[in-house]
């Protein structure tokens, strides 16, 4: 089980406020997780609905065999359904901004290689796999955009303590009730206010009377 | 006093251990539900990925292809350049000639064909074009599985060989029945079962059909159109040859101009 505390993600300043027990970071963490949950929902829904020109676009980033890259283009789509489906009722926080963190960051790297190599990405039918019209291709901005995914992921992954969450519903039926063992536990410091200092993918057992859902 | 404290903390040290303890292991069960969860799934999404894919072929593969009969075509000659593998079509006093390179896969050509195929016909019948055209497998790679440019291309030529007559309407049918790009292209049953429709059939043409006779000489054709500077268009990585392209008296032409084939027939009356 990872340690948070000892780790490079919350030993930073960034980190350090994370961790700082609020309810309003966990209404701002709640806000970010649906945000994530969102873009995989509509991004997988385009894949999904139109597969065909996604399927061109792997081909065009030149990453896989034709072989590897039909197989890819088969399982992204309904693979990032899932993440937004999980993320929207908050299953395994920590876990899915990981995982989505994962995924932006190869997206990213796919632009970036792209860019590098002077491939042009959209549709067409040009002899290098699909070109655009002159001045339409947008890399900048979509590495701008990704990055910008890639800090939700990277929130969630930190501070995976949300409301209206699965996670947070079932960390909170198993609560301890003995009085005794409260007072034990905060006196002791390990309480968990910050949902983080555990290596849950979700929010930890909140104390009695925090009501966390 | 110092006693009774050490001993108030021994209990509360002693009851936090067993908390710690107890929510240690109620903390691991609960990850562990989140995770198999989280597993199952991804994992469900990966197999639904490959079951979709899977049957959008198979859809793909059942389709029948609607054999369209273009008429008046039947008014023009339908020469086969077997040095080409080119296909000429029109009649041989017919002022302008267009050269037209395309891949059957290719959804801007499918546009190209529904945006202007009426024109070129009619004036395939009045006369005042020829049409070569020249197919082409730029787009092999974008089948899953590749190679439906390929297999389109040489089977409208073994039409073209085996029955001249037809191949405008087989080439017609194709363009208003094009597979998703991207995706599973036509199967080579499909391709036959459609040239049958029109009477397209026989043991010459299956053997061309098998045999992939013209494959060679359309990739020749590709390769050709490729490297020729005449059919260069302008991309944003620089110059490219691409689909469609057309020509005109050996000259590209701008064919996103609406007026582009009346322009052309008007200048040359």
């Amino acid at each position: 089980m990872i340690k948070p505390e000892s780790g490079p993600l919350t030993t930073t300043p960034v980190g350090s406020v994370l961790r700082g027990k609020s309810s309003v970071l966990d209404s701002a963490g709640t806000v970010v997780r649906l945000g994530l949950a969102a873009v995989w929902l509509i991004a997988g829904a385009g894949k999904v609905t139109d597969p065909g020109t996604f399927t061109v676009a792997v081909k065009a980033y030149e990453v896989f065999p034709d072989g590897v890259a039909s197989l890819v283009a088969a399982i992204v789509p309904l693979v990032e359904v899932a993440f937004g489906l999980l993320l929207l009722f908050g299953v395994g926080s920590r876990l899915l901004g990981v995982l989505s963190g994962l995924l932006l960051a190869a997206y990213i790297a796919g632009i970036v290689q792209a860019w590098a190599r002077g491939l042009s990405i959209d549709c067409g039918c040009f002899s290098r796999g699909g070109q655009v019209a002159p001045g339409q291709t947008q890399y900048p901005l979509d590495i701008l955009r990704d990055t910008g995914f890639l800090l939700l992921a990277a929130w969630l992954t930190i501070r995976p303590r949300t409301r209206l969450s699965i996670d947070g519903w079932l960390a909170s039926r198993q609560q301890p009730r003995a009085p005794a063992a409260d007072a034990g536990v905060e006196k002791n410091g390990l309480t968990n206010d910050g949902g983080f200092s555990d290596s849950d993918s979700g929010p930890d057992s909140p104390t009695a009377g925090k009501g966390q859902s | 006093m110092s006693g009774e404290r050490n001993k108030r903390d021994r209990s509360q040290g002693a009851g936090a251990r067993a908390v710690a303890a107890a929510r240690g292991t109620r903390r691991d069960g609960t990850w562990v539900i989140v995770a198999v969860v989280v597993v199952v799934v991804l994992g469900a999404a990966v197999i639904g990925g490959v079951l979709l894919q899977r049957y959008r072929s198979n859809q793909a593969a059942e389709t029948v292809l609607p054999a369209l009969t273009v008429p008046g075509s039947d008014q023009y000659p339908v020469a086969f350049d077997k040095n080409t593998a080119t296909v000429l079509v029109g009649k041989p006093t017919a002022k302008n000639t267009l050269d037209l390179y395309e891949d059957f896969l290719c959804p801007i050509c499918g546009q190209f064909e529904a945006a202007n195929f009426t024109n070129i016909e009619k004036q395939l019948e009045a006369g005042t074009i020829k049409v070569r055209y020249h197919m082409l497998n730029l787009l092999d790679s974008h089948s899953n599985p590749p190679g439906y440019s390929m297999m389109a291309a040489n089977t409208a030529v073994a039409v073209a060989t085996a029955d001249p007559g037809k191949f405008i309407d087989f080439h017609y049918s194709l363009y208003q029945k094009q597979p998703e790009e991207g995706g599973a292209g036509w199967t080579q049953q499909q391709l036959t079962s459609l040239a049958s429709r029109f009477g397209v059939s026989g043991t010459a043409f299956d053997a061309m059909v098998n045999n992939r006779t013209y494959d060679n000489q359309i990739n020749t054709n590709l390769a050709g159109a490729e490297a020729d500077p005449a059919l260069q268009q302008q991309t944003s990585s620089g110059s490219g040859f691409g689909t469609p392209t057309v020509l005109a008296n050996g000259t590209t032409v701008n064919w996103q101009n609406p007026a582009w084939l009346d322009d052309l027939v008007k200048n040359t009356q």
